[in-house]
């Protein structure tokens, strides 16, 4: 083409001058774009880091995970129409050929069972709630029960990794990692973000550490799991022959070692190693104050149950985490294994019930009467629900129940979220969320809210995307807010 | 090309750039203040090229009447002006998109368009600058360029504007500012109208007889009467129209125009809902009513932050705040932007009176203050009392015992106290009752008891007393159960078990037979022997306790240690474990997570493990076999067990059979041990194999399908 032949004609002298012309617009442009050029300890939008993006109802979290999904059938979501036409086939139009997991999809039958276990209403608010969650419902008028809970994964592993992270797939931060980018640490003598495991009686699924990864966050905001024998943290203590006044003595050395080379090299990862150093060494002192019971009431043992002197309990757990929340660690997280009742769920279930009930209520009341609770969110619930028929065969005291994404129940307290409210409701048959569906998304973002962060502003720049714990979606539920 | 058309040439091209890299960075943009009546020209000069480019259209048609070069020289100033001015108002059109105000969809086509006007006309030029003919392309873009420009003209006229758009930015300039005394109706009603409605809704244009230009004009309403009733939100007009669907001709504001936000809808509701007051000032309104809190978000002014708790006192500087931040002291504002600061102090063991004393440098923002825990004093809430503005004031688990608490009088604020777990007594009500803002305050676990917090609570009704939990005597707790203080399940030879309680002057009963313990079960005084295998049951007595569950141990003894070994079957997947080394290293599974590597399950064959003890194989009397019971996983015990020994790996002899009993019911998840015996025998090799059940029973719910069966270890034992 005559066009382009003749473009081809273009000489140096006019290429540059062209392209200074360019550049100059560009600089012109730029002046419009105080940001674009300069991210200097700031987020890609321009918020900081580190600090509360608006004024926080709360300031630290205790997740009460419950492993293997509850069933929201037997606690918090009553159903009597279920009891009612027992053994009835499931009609088609409620399940809607909902996806079934590998376990039941062979069933040629989906006969309903209502729950095993009594319900009665509890408190101003009048929850329904079952007799297996007897403190529980006591304290019903402290809490908010979310109802219409809903997820996207079927199976334990993607449905787990979903409600931590915000994603099915592995390797993203965990909800513990992402405050602890966003908010920093607020004592700087124990990790962020701590992780305690305790295992039930029932059927149980595995926990993995990627469930309190940093993903792509740096390593520091990753959860540090508490053991529960030996050393609380992983090589606390000095070892054997080397006293508290010898490590300090090696500490300081190291310190002059290290620095000697940040001179020669000037690279800040050396001071953060120093930093870390000092920081473990502050912890040797600041876990065993945390974990020591010593300064507690005799009667702290009535209020959680007997198991609360257990190490590894969920009981002694949930007086961890109070400590460890009341000595500022920005998020505690429990997992309770051994809530995936396939069968038995009238023999299991009471056994997992009576682990968690008294301590999770206890854990309530203590904040409430130290003052924390307003200032500390408390959140109880699994990753799905439970189908609302049989899984396997069906007897009067013998039924199981299948993994249930469509609705699930999870109650939080605290940290203002509104108190004495249940939220969202379910069909009579248990099954499709009629009103106030609240996504796991959606959760992430409120929950984020709550901590004074605004879900779309708390981003990380990874692999060429900002990534966010909501990912793209996610609406704060201001009804559950107080 | 002579000297201005180069220029002109240049200009041109260094907007098409400017007007790239607008595009690209879009987001990014934030426009100053006096370059919005630039953009805000965009209206106004989009005629230009809108002019020009037609002109050129008829000009052509006009070709033949006109002296060629004449004709070449017209329609290349013409160009010129085209490009220019089309460049000129895309990148204006870019700056007033800035300011928002447009639905997405229809300022993204309008947007588009117009930017491919500048791009086509642009290319116009250069065909005319560098060809010397006229070839046909140059029609056919002069055709697509007037096609788009017409469409673009559309959307952009779709895009409504009010009144005095242009000037619009200038004239806000001398409206009186906003201030406690502005109605709320003033300051965020009506600048909400103008916004979305007014353009439509004038003294001018009227539509539907309706202006909503000014305050008496809206009172009078429109064709259907008033447009909105106090306190009627669902039979007001005005929130019905905004309520229909948006292709509903009567939605407002019409389809393609900018539509209220939701929150604009929420504010417009609340504020009939409450009555639609037209006066009342913004300082009349309680921070925490939702009209004032929704208001408070759309009003650009100095009063905006009252929502949040309104702090009147000045930032403390960064350098301060970073100055005061050390391992054991966390001094951080309340939210970014937030006079208010947080504090709290960290560590007992390290806890010096100057780390509180120095918080002083920030007495006016402290409003939170968070001791718990730290060996403070009485006398160290005198440094406490000067801080002001403090809001909420966390004491528990300090020593102080209270009389200190008078100290804190100069805390005017302070509307949340927290003494728990201390040594405070009664004596603290007098301070309390100088606290003017004082509304709760936390007890528990302190040295006022239940009766006289009732009576402080009846001297003190202006705040809540906590008294927190008070154990009930009468109400019996299980114990927790007795534990194996071994710590391992796996015991080396000799080793005897030792069991242990957390309480002290718990007693605990046993059984080794698997029957249920209780009160008349052998007594645990001391460690208790272990051969080969034991299954432990537990149980824990205490006065004024309900006895414990069962506890349940299953313990091995160490075995001895094959020099080789393989598994003649292969476990299914994944319950393969680390293979034959899961049977001897030690590690035992748990019953209740058969994904546990040290698991080895099998289903279709039956479980068979060689041991080899080599060329001086050692006198083996006895094998212990652990495996795991999950019946509802369909985890049973083995149909049968055999020990093969043998000097050769392919000549051996049946040493051992045992039919293991079967469950008749489901029953707890349990590891246990299958326990033969054979007679003293010095084999370098020997076979163990275990066979699942064929066929689970007719009570199962899997009945008639295989069961499996999961070993973690064999224990192999001398005399």
């Amino acid at each position: 083409m005559p066009f382009l032949e003749n473009r081809l004609n273009i000489n140096r002298r006019h290429f540059l001058g062209k392209l200074s012309i360019g550049l100059g617009s560009i600089a012109l442009g730029s002046l419009l774009m105080p940001e674009l050029f300069s991210k200097a300890g700031k987020q890609a939008d321009g918020l900081p880091l580190g600090v509360q993006h608006f004024a926080p109802k709360a300031k630290r979290i205790i997740y009460l995970f419950q492993n293997g999904a509850p069933s929201q059938l037997e606690s918090f979501d009553y159903k009597p129409l279920l009891t009612k036409r027992y053994g009835e086939d499931l009609p088609s139009s409620v399940r809607q050929g909902q996806r079934l997991t590998g376990m039941t999809s062979g069933q040629d039958k989906f006969p309903m069972v209502g729950s095993y276990f009594k319900f009665r209403q509890y408190g101003k608010s009048g929850a329904w709630v079952s007799e297996l969650f007897p403190n529980i419902a006591d304290i019903v008028d402290e809490i908010c029960i979310v109802k219409s809970m809903h997820t996207e994964a079927i199976n334990h592993d993607p449905a787990l990794t979903f409600m931590q992270t915000g994603a099915q797939v592995g390797n993203r931060p965990s909800m513990g990692a992402w405050l602890s980018y966003g908010l920093g640490s607020e004592n700087q003598n124990l990790p962020a973000f701590c992780v305690l495991l305790s295992r039930g009686r029932g059927n149980g699924q595995g926990v993995y550490s990627k469930l309190w990864t940093n993903g792509f966050l740096d390593s520091v905001h990753q959860g540090v799991q508490f053991s529960n024998s030996g050393d609380p943290v992983l090589y606390l203590s000095n070892p054997a022959g080397l006293d508290g006044q010898r490590r300090r003595q090696m500490l300081d050395r190291l310190a002059q070692l290290n620095n000697m080379s940040y001179e020669e090299f000037g690279d800040p990862e050396i001071q953060a190693k120093i930093q870390q150093y000092e920081m473990a060494y502050r912890m040797q002192t600041a876990v065993p104050e945390v974990t020591d019971l010593r300064r507690e009431p005799e009667h702290i043992v009535k209020m959680y149950g007997a198991d609360c002197l257990v190490p590894g309990t969920y009981a002694a757990n949930c007086l961890l985490a109070r400590k460890l929340s009341e000595a500022g660690v920005r998020f505690v997280q429990l997992y309770h294994q051994g809530w995936d009742q396939h069968g038995q769920l009238p023999t299991e279930m009471p056994l997992q019930a009576e682990d968690v009930d008294r301590a999770s209520a206890a854990l309530i009341k203590d904040l409430r009467q130290r003052g924390l609770l307003e200032e500390t969110l408390v959140i109880w619930g699994g990753e799905f629900g439970r189908t609302n028929y049989c899984q396997g065969r069906l007897k009067r005291d013998d039924y199981g129940r299948d993994h249930h994404p469509r609705c699930f129940s999870i109650w939080m307290a605290g940290g203002g979220v509104r108190p004495g409210m249940v939220y969202g409701e379910t069909d009579e048959f248990g099954y499709n969320i009629v009103e106030n569906p609240v996504h796991v998304n959606d959760f992430h973002a409120t929950v984020l809210h709550l901590m004074g962060l605004d879900h779309e502003q708390l981003t990380y720049k990874h692999l060429g995307r900002r990534y966010r714990l909501t990912d793209v979606a996610g609406k704060v539920v201001h009804d559950l807010i107080a | 090309m002579n000297t201005i058309e180069k220029i002109l040439s240049n200009v041109i091209f260094g907007l098409q750039v400017l007007l790239l890299f607008l595009l690209l960075f879009e987001q990014h943009i934030s426009l100053p203040y006096w370059l919005q009546p630039l953009g805000r020209m965009h209206p106004l000069l989009l005629h230009l090229p809108i002019g020009f480019l037609l002109m050129l259209g008829l000009f052509q048609l006009v070709k033949k009447e006109v002296d060629p070069g004449a004709f070449f020289a017209l329609r290349r100033f013409g160009l010129y002006l085209t490009a220019f001015t089309a460049v000129l108002t895309a990148i204006m059109g870019l700056f007033l998109a800035r300011e928002g105000a447009y639905t997405a969809s229809a300022l993204s086509l309008h947007k588009w368009t117009g930017v491919a006007v500048s791009l086509l006309v642009y290319v116009l030029l250069l065909i005319e600058q560098h060809t010397r003919q006229q070839p046909r392309y140059f029609k056919l873009t002069l055709l697509a360029s007037i096609l788009t420009l017409l469409a673009a003209g559309h959307f952009g006229a779709s895009l409504t504007h009010g009144e005095n758009f242009v000037l619009e930015p200038l004239l806000r300039q001398s409206r009186p500012p906003i201030t406690e005394e502005t109605p709320l109706f003033e300051a965020a009603i009506m600048p909400i109208l103008e916004e979305k409605c007014t353009g439509c809704h004038n003294a001018r244009k009227r539509k539907g007889q309706l202006d909503m230009s000014t305050v008496p004009a809206l009172l009078k309403g429109g064709e259907n009467g008033p447009i909105w009733v106090a306190g009627e939100v669902e039979s007001s007009h005005l929130i019905q129209h905004i309520h229909l669907p948006l292709d509903d001709d009567d939605h407002m504001p019409p389809k393609g125009k900018p539509q209220l936000t939701a929150e604009e809808i929420q504010l417009l509701e609340n504020w009939i809902a409450s009555g639609a007051d037209l006066r009342k000032p913004l300082k009349a309104f309680q921070a925490e009513e939702p009209l004032y809190h929704l208001a408070a978000q759309v009003i650009e002014s100095p009063i905006k932050g009252k929502a949040a708790p309104a702090y009147d006192f000045a930032p403390a500087s960064a350098e301060t705040i970073k100055a005061l931040n050390n391992p054991f002291r966390s001094l951080r504002p309340e939210s970014f932007n937030s006079p208010a600061l947080h504090a709290q102090l960290f560590v007992r063991q390290t806890y010096e009176p100057r780390q509180l004393r120095e918080l002083t440098a920030v007495k006016e923002q402290l409003v939170y203050l968070n001791l718990s825990g730290l060996p403070i004093k009485d006398d160290e809430l005198k440094t406490v009392g000067e801080f002001q503005n403090l809001r909420k004031l966390v004491l528990n688990g300090t020593d102080i015992k209270g009389e200190g608490l008078i100290e804190l009088a100069g805390c005017r604020q302070l509307h949340s106290l927290a003494l728990s777990n201390t040594a405070v007594d009664t004596s603290i009500a007098a301070a309390l009752a100088r606290l003017p803002a004082l509304k709760e305050v936390f007890i528990w676990n302190t040295r006022i008891s239940e009766p006289q917090a009732q009576a402080m609570q009846a001297a003190l009704p202006q705040l809540k007393l906590h008294l927190g939990y008070q154990p009930d005597s009468s109400e019996k707790l299980k114990l927790s159960r007795p534990l194996l203080k071994n710590g391992k399940e796996i015991l080396e030879p000799e080793e005897r078990i030792v069991l242990a309680h957390q309480f002290e002057g718990a007693r605990v009963y046993y059984t080794l037979d698997g029957s249920e313990p209780d009160s008349t079960s052998p007594l645990y005084e001391g460690p208790l022997e272990l051969k080969y295998y034991a299954h432990l049951r537990a149980r824990a007595y205490q006065q004024a306790w309900l006895p414990s569950d069962v506890a349940d141990f299953t313990v091995f003894e160490k075995g001895l240690m094959p020099q080789e070994g393989k598994l003649l079957s292969i476990p299914e997947p994944p319950y393969q474990g680390k293979g034959f080394a899961s049977l001897t290293d030690g590690h035992k599974g748990h019953a209740g997570n058969l994904s546990f590597p040290g698991w080895l399950g099998f289903r279709k064959q039956p479980f068979v493990a060689l041991y080899d003890f080599g060329e001086q194989p050692p006198v083996v009397s006895h094998f212990t076999l652990s495996y795991c019971e999950n019946i509802n996983q369909y985890v049973m015990p083995p149909r049968y067990v055999e020990i093969w020994g043998g000097n050769s790996e392919h000549s051996m002899k049946k040493l051992a059979r045992l039919l293991p009993a079967q469950p008749h019911t489901y029953g707890p998840n349990a590891i246990k041990g299958i326990d033969l015996s054979i007679t003293p025998a010095t084999y370098r090799y020997y076979k163990i194999i275990a066979a699942p059940l064929s066929r689970l029973p007719a009570w199962h719910r899997g009945k008639g399908d295989k069961a499996w069966v999961f070993v973690d270890e064999v224990f192999v034992y001398g005399e």
